[in-house]
């Protein structure tokens, strides 16, 4: 019964989009973190999910599942922070490529796709139980 | 009797399967709003449907009982495609670029018209029940 298919294709997209919202929420919380990487420490660099049509069998229709995760290419800002303990030795260190700006308005985006898919399950769910009235 | 039945409700038999299965490209459409390189679907659902009604009246009206080997039917069953298989081939649309706004509007259209056609069902199945007790 393909009703029941869009239960699995809304699933698959709210996973997604929460797992993205979960990035977002992570990049905003590490604006200002150093990361340690083979004894050094750099900047926090901020993360990206490609998302991906997931279609197994060959079928028209299908879920969200993420691809892969990357690392946002945006150069990094340097700043004369002298204080800083990766400042280099003209006193100027290099800080965080997370954008506030981008990372809020994409959280915002994937919290309104999120909900969009709610409502289809809402949708689905009456659908299928006017389905069930059939002949009462 | 049961026969005459299943003649009664084709029509709205194809029209649960066609708006059941385009609420299923609907919802992978909004689904995959986020997706880079999605190309959304919908079908052309007045053709496919006229597509499903011609089958219908291609098959036997009626039919005789065969009692040996040698009777010979009158028409030749063929098997029905499935709806997916035989609107995946014909009815399919393609659309560039998804619009949000679209799709959602059209999914509750679509599953409005569902719920009406289920309405409709029940409506004929009173009418029948009410016949029958007399």
């Amino acid at each position: 019964m393909s009703l029941l298919k869009i239960f699995d294709i809304a699933n698959s997209a709210m996973i997604a989009q929460s797992q993205k919202m979960q990035m977002h929420a992570s990049n905003l919380a590490n604006i200002d973190s150093l990361v340690n990487t083979n004894g050094k420490l750099h900047p926090y660099i901020a993360k990206k999910i490609i998302l991906k049509f997931d279609n197994s069998n060959d079928v028209r229709s299908g879920g969200v599942k993420v691809e892969k995760i990357i690392d946002d290419t945006t150069p990094l800002k340097v700043i004369y922070d002298p204080n800083n303990p990766i400042a280099n030795s003209k006193g100027f260190s290099e800080i965080s490529n997370v954008n506030v700006v981008t990372e809020t308005i994409n959280a915002i985006s994937a919290s309104r796709n999120y909900q969009a898919n709610l409502e289809v399950l809402n949708t689905i769910k009456s659908m299928i139980m006017k389905t069930l009235t059939i002949g009462q | 009797m049961l026969n005459k039945l299943d003649k009664e409700f084709y029509f709205n038999k194809c029209v649960l399967n066609l708006r059941s299965y385009r609420q299923e490209l609907l919802a992978s459409n909004i689904a995959n709003s986020d997706t880079p390189n999605y190309q959304p679907l919908d079908i052309d659902f007045s053709k496919a449907l006229n597509e499903l009604l011609k089958k219908n009246d291609k098959q036997p009206q009626f039919q005789l009982t065969l009692t040996s080997k040698k009777h010979i039917p009158i028409t030749q069953h063929k098997k029905l495609e499935s709806y997916e298989e035989m609107i995946a081939k014909k009815y399919i649309i393609k659309k560039d670029k998804i619009n949000m706004d679209v799709e959602k509007v059209n999914f509750i259209n679509n599953s409005l018209l569902y719920q009406m056609d289920i309405i409709f069902i029940n409506n004929k199945f009173k009418n029948l029940t009410n016949v029958l007790k007399g």
